[in-house]
């Protein structure tokens, strides 16, 4: 508790230093400022002139920069210019459709990368580890964007197992507002028809996501199983007779949590560029699609939300990982 | 401990995989969809909103008639216009009710008008003729004129009527423009029931509409997004999606084989063009001109893109069904070489720069075709692709400093059809008050008074004959003048399952009428 | 003949060596692998598929894709090797000097890397992209905005381990200068680490420069680098899969033959080197 009180000023002057960030990019945007954020195209005159006061374009940078942070606090991003709608209800559309793909890529990647990493720490050196490790570094190797096409190609088109394109089938309505994560949503309505299409959905993008996170966790696990595994009381746990699947389970396993959850946790951050990709690719309608499409329309208002929210997201996804750290290990002092 | 974690995951991949995919329904459109509209406001939005909307959710006095010949009654059965051209008399169709179910009358059109005036969006370029409107009873409509218009018939099928309930019930000091921009109360065969940004759009059908509800029309249309252009194919392919609205000419020939599909290649009414700039060196030489024009592979073209050529400055059955006109400069690299030489360039060595559209596969290849021409004779070309927005600043703000250093030499351009009369064509794209700093779409910077006089009268003119013989005359004025490349003429192609039938074609690849579509036993 | 040491470690290391040559050798001198103009439009022949004349195949304006991915091997690997060198130069050489100066200029430094890390890489690539322009230079240029940080804090850590060795404290009792002793002693004891990670790195930098101009904001057309190619070829995957795959294969097999050859690297130079702690 005192480590998350001690860490608070520092939080808010990062916080402060990134929206100063992307407060100074924004100010390389050409055209009329005021113009972009009232809209572009749709905007009226008064439109316009309710941003200029808005942003305060008549005062200098720093104050202009107060009220870009009063703004940004109210959650007031300006308007899309695609569509004219206020950015944070778009945001706030979106980012369910991406927490869940990226939740469900996490938990893929831990529940079969753990494993594979125990699995080929506990038989280091013989076959299973021969086909893990390299197997670990192939995947690592692979190029997302490319292998999602790929996926698409044999999944969707040549097995036809899965779908390719959306959350939902076309005809199947969304479960009744809730969390915004469909699969949650559907269970909690005891749909489960609904829970079955999101589920067929969500594999293929969540797979592909996955892929990344995977080899390093399992590479990271086998790392500290195999560092663990020699330690002096596993020998005496083994010397008592306790069977050697408790050894690696019970003892073994939970000494290496630390190391092994730090890595889920970066990872979990990491995935925010692998998102943006896979929307693309599997037409998943959450933030990533949203700041591609604002990339192409040159959507400023929504693409500098985007990259603020995200890197929020990121700092606070960091900073927890952080802060499990040694509430886990408490050999360790920060 | 990992064991029943493990177990759960294997579970759900197996009920994922087994669970079947959902059937398709009867009365239900599936639609994929890859742009994204700004707003279904029809006074406030866009011109692609009037397109879209128009044609689905709400109504005008007329449309547009499918072989282009004129307009076709919708929400007025007839009209009538006096001598001197100045006032239009419509009699509107009797037992029209919007949406909301209220009923439609001449008040209902009168404010939808006044309302367009006031908002000065795109549908306002269209009524700007108008002066006032009267009202003289519910079921008729008379609209006075500032001066006689020969494009304001044919234009009036852009101002669509809006339920005077909805305008009065959702006006929030903002003219209801923020409850329209997302919901819609029209005359026409759906309402919208939902819109989700970058999901989908889903119409349902308008229980009051005046054509009525036989069996077999689409009570539900789904617009969805589909942002990969592959996937949207490939689900049309396996029946997820009923039709799939923008197909490149690569991917034709499998699709033709697919026994359960039908593939739609219509000659449309969308012009391709490269605009010259005619203010500029070297392309403000006539013979710098007529020598890139010379330059244009047309078949080239045609076989990658699947379009098609082009004769004349505008979209030519606009002058007459059977008026043809001739290329003036056709494909010929010696005659190009020649003039470039009288012109003092005999080994090319000048630069170009060229803009078009960011992301359009046939803009690409229209730059690429006349590169590699341009290339061979020793012309370089700059690239310059952007969204439109972009490229309307650049080429809009030349115009103020006229600076050679930014000039815009060649710009990709396409220019569909809005309304069925010539001067459309020949006031917007080559007219001095098409100039764009003054919100035209004169992008040549061509300026010509004869040009201009022929024009004018013709738009205002209330003898058709003459009307016809002007625009034929200023058409072969600006044909002459090479002030723009033509590079052919759009050919849009669809895909559909089978099984949906009644499409009709309207010109353009955005206008699709869904209530004329049905799903065959 | 013995094989050095870094090579040994049977068929993949060899293969992995193997590929990195030739992909070395595309960027450096791409004539030797195909006689063929990469830029060469011939409308007639677009999009064929694999054949003898054309190996991999054209694009969607007759140019050879088998050229085309021969001298897009320049463009992917020069980026990736820029973005890693700015990153490591700019890093090492901040977290030197600063994790020598004293605890005042350290805290600083850890603060200010802590700003720059806090920035997720493909994400603000973009952003700085679109609002900048788009091309491989600014994408190398804003990734090694917050690459450099993870160099310095390598640096720095390393720095403070072998600050108080005893060899060190003798080199400042002799009265040697600052940056002789940063020079001559510290860095190359410290550099180990840094280029353990180099060599992991550039990987990593092929595949986010490839993502970045996949997206769009990278490398431009008619650029033949790998991503942008197989973001062209995402539109003609259904008839013409060759496109995108062949592309996207090159990316993965010169990013496998680099993590290769970096855990070879890595085991060579450090095998007690930890690769889960945060840098």
């Amino acid at each position: 508790m005192r480590l998350i009180l001690q860490r608070l000023p520092l939080l808010a002057i990062l916080l402060a230093a990134i929206s100063l960030a992307v407060f100074m990019l924004a100010q390389q945007l050409p055209g009329d400022p005021a113009f972009i954020a009232a809209g572009g195209g749709d905007a009226t005159p008064e439109m316009i002139a309710h941003a200029r006061e808005r942003l305060g374009l008549d005062r200098p940078v720093w104050v202009r920069y107060l009220y870009y942070m009063r703004n940004a606090l109210q959650g007031d991003f300006g308007r899309s210019m695609v569509n004219s709608r206020p950015v944070i209800e778009d945001i706030r559309k979106f980012w369910p459709a991406s927490l869940e793909l990226a939740l469900a890529a996490i938990a893929i990647s831990a529940v079969v990368g753990i494993p594979l990493g125990v699995a080929s720490a506990v038989r280091a050196g013989r076959w299973l580890d021969r086909l893990i490790t390299p197997g670990s570094v192939f995947l690592g190797s692979m190029p997302i964007f490319w292998l999602g096409l790929m996926a698409v190609l044999v999944f969707y088109r040549l097995l036809d197992l899965l779908p390719a394109g959306g959350r939902l089938s076309v005809s199947i309505a969304p479960p009744a507002a809730g969390t915004g994560l469909y699969l949650a949503d559907s269970l909690l309505a005891r749909d489960l028809p609904v829970f079955g299409d999101a589920l067929r959905h969500l594999v293929l993008p969540a797979s592909i996501l996955s892929v990344i996170s995977l080899a390093m966790i399992t590479r990271v696990t086998r790392a500290a199983m195999l560092d663990i595994l020699h330690e002096d009381y596993l020998r005496t746990a083994r010397a008592k007779g306790v069977p050697e699947s408790r050894v690696v389970l019970k003892h073994a396993l939970r000494n290496a949590s630390v190391p092994i959850l730090t890595v889920v946790g970066l990872q979990l951050g990491q995935l925010i560029g692998g998102v943006v990709i896979t929307e693309t690719i599997f037409s998943w309608p959450g933030l990533g699609l949203y700041a591609v499409t604002a990339v192409e329309n040159q959507d400023y208002p929504a693409l500098m939300a985007f990259t603020l929210v995200t890197t929020v997201v990121y700092v606070l996804i960091n900073l927890l990982v952080d802060l499990l750290y040694p509430l886990l290990n408490p050999q360790v002092r920060a | 401990m990992a064991l029943p974690v493990v177990a759960t995951l294997l579970v759900a991949f197996a009920l994922a995989l087994a669970s079947p995919s959902p059937a398709q329904q009867e009365n239900v459109l599936n639609v994929g969809k890859y742009t994204q509209l700004g707003s279904y406001d029809p006074h406030a939005g866009a011109l692609d909103t009037l397109w879209w909307t128009g044609n689905n959710f709400y109504e005008s006095l007329l449309d547009l008639n499918e072989d282009l010949s004129g307009p076709r009654p919708v929400l007025a059965t007839s009209w009538t216009a006096s001598k001197d051209g100045k006032t239009y008399t419509f009699k509107l169709r009797e037992g029209v009710k919007f949406s909301d179910g209220t009923p439609f009358d001449s008040a209902a059109v009168k404010l939808s008008v006044e309302r367009a005036q006031a908002l000065k969006k795109a549908a306002f370029l269209f009524i700007k003729p108008i002066a006032r409107v009267e009202t003289p009873s519910p079921s008729t409509v008379v609209c006075h004129l500032e001066q006689p218009s020969n494009t304001f018939l044919p234009g009036l099928r852009f101002l669509l009527v809006v339920s005077p309930k909805a305008l009065k019930e959702h006006d929030k000091d903002d003219q209801a423009q923020g409850w329209l921009r997302e919901h819609t109360a029209g005359t026409g065969a759906y309402v919208l029931e939902k819109w989700e940004p970058n999901i989908i759009h889903v119409g349902k059908k308008n229980p009051h509409y005046w054509r009525g509800w036989p069996a077999n029309k689409f009570t539900t249309i789904n617009l969805r997004h589909i942002y990969e252009p592959e996937t949207q194919r490939l689900m049309v392919e396996k029946g997820e999606l009923d039709w799939s609205e923008n197909v490149t000419k690569d991917a034709l020939p499998a699709l033709k084989r697919n026994p359960n599909l039908t593939v739609y290649e219509k000659l449309g009414t969308s012009l391709m063009v490269t605009y010259l700039n005619t203010n500029v060196a070297p392309t403000k030489d006539l013979r710098v001109r007529q020598a890139l024009h010379h330059l244009w592979n047309q078949e080239a073209f045609n076989a990658i893109t699947g379009n098609a050529a082009n004769e004349g400055p505008l979209f030519t059955p606009l002058l007459g069904k059977d008026w043809r006109m001739e290329n003036p400069y056709p494909y010929s690299p010696d005659k190009a070489k020649k003039l470039l030489a009288e012109a003092g360039y005999p080994d090319g060595g000048f630069t170009l720069r060229y803009q078009s559209q960011k992301g359009d596969v046939d803009k690409r290849a229209m730059f690429e075709v006349l590169q590699a021409e341009l290339n061979k004779l020793n012309i370089k070309v700059e690239f310059f692709d952007d969204t439109w927005p972009a490229l309307v600043k650049r080429a809009t703000d030349w115009g103020r400093d006229k600076s050679p250093d930014t000039a815009i030499h060649l710009f990709g351009y396409f220019r569909p059809m809005f309304i069925t009369t010539p001067h459309d064509f020949l006031f917007h794209m080559y007219h001095s008050d098409a100039n764009p700093m003054k919100g035209g779409r004169n992008f040549t910077y061509y300026s010509n008074p004869e040009y201009d006089k022929l024009v004018n009268e013709a738009m205002t003119t209330t003898d058709r004959d003459r009307d016809l013989k002007l625009s034929r005359q200023a058409a072969e004025l600006v044909w002459r003048a090479a002030a723009l490349i033509v590079n052919g003429r759009i050919v849009d192609k669809f895909v559909a399952r089978k099984d949906v039938k009644g499409f009709v074609y309207l010109g353009d690849r955005v206008s699709f009428r869904y209530y004329d579509m049905y799903r065959e036993r | 003949m013995r094989l050095p040491r870094l090579l040994r470690g049977g068929p993949s290391v060899l293969g992995a060596a193997a590929i990195l040559v030739v992909a070395v050798g595309m960027t450096l001198a791409p004539q030797l692998f195909t006689g063929r103009d990469p830029n060469a439009i011939v409308f007639i022949e677009r999009l064929q598929p694999p054949s003898l004349v054309h190996p991999l195949g054209t694009d969607e304006n007759g140019r050879d894709l088998w050229a085309r991915v021969v001298y897009g091997a320049r463009p992917t690997l020069t980026a990736a090797v820029a973005l890693i060198l700015i990153s490591l130069a700019v890093g090492s050489l901040a977290g030197l000097v600063i994790g020598y100066a004293g605890r005042r200029a350290d805290e600083v430094l850890m603060r200010v890397t802590e700003f720059f890390l806090a920035f997720p890489q493909i994400v603000w690539a973009l952003a700085i992209a679109s609002v900048i322009g788009r091309g491989l230079v600014v994408c190398v240029l804003a990734l090694s905005l917050t690459w450099w940080a993870q160099y310095a804090r390598l640096m720095r850590a390393q720095v403070l381990v072998y600050k108080e060795r005893e060899f060190i404290l003798a080199s400042r009792a002799l009265g040697q200068r600052a940056w002789w002793i940063l020079l001559r002693h510290l860095l190359p004891n410290c550099f180990s680490p840094v280029l353990v990670k180099a060599t992991i790195d550039v990987s990593l930098a092929i595949l986010l420069l490839a993502a970045l101009s996949f997206l769009g904001v990278g490398a431009q057309p008619p650029m033949p680098e790998w991503g942008a190619m197989v973001t062209i070829g995402r539109k003609y995957l259904l008839d013409y899969p060759w496109y995108a795959t062949f592309p996207g294969l090159a990316i993965f097999v010169v990013v496998l033959a680099f993590n290769i050859l970096g855990e070879r690297v890595r085991d060579a130079l450090d095998p007690a080197s930890r690769i889960y702690v945060r840098s």
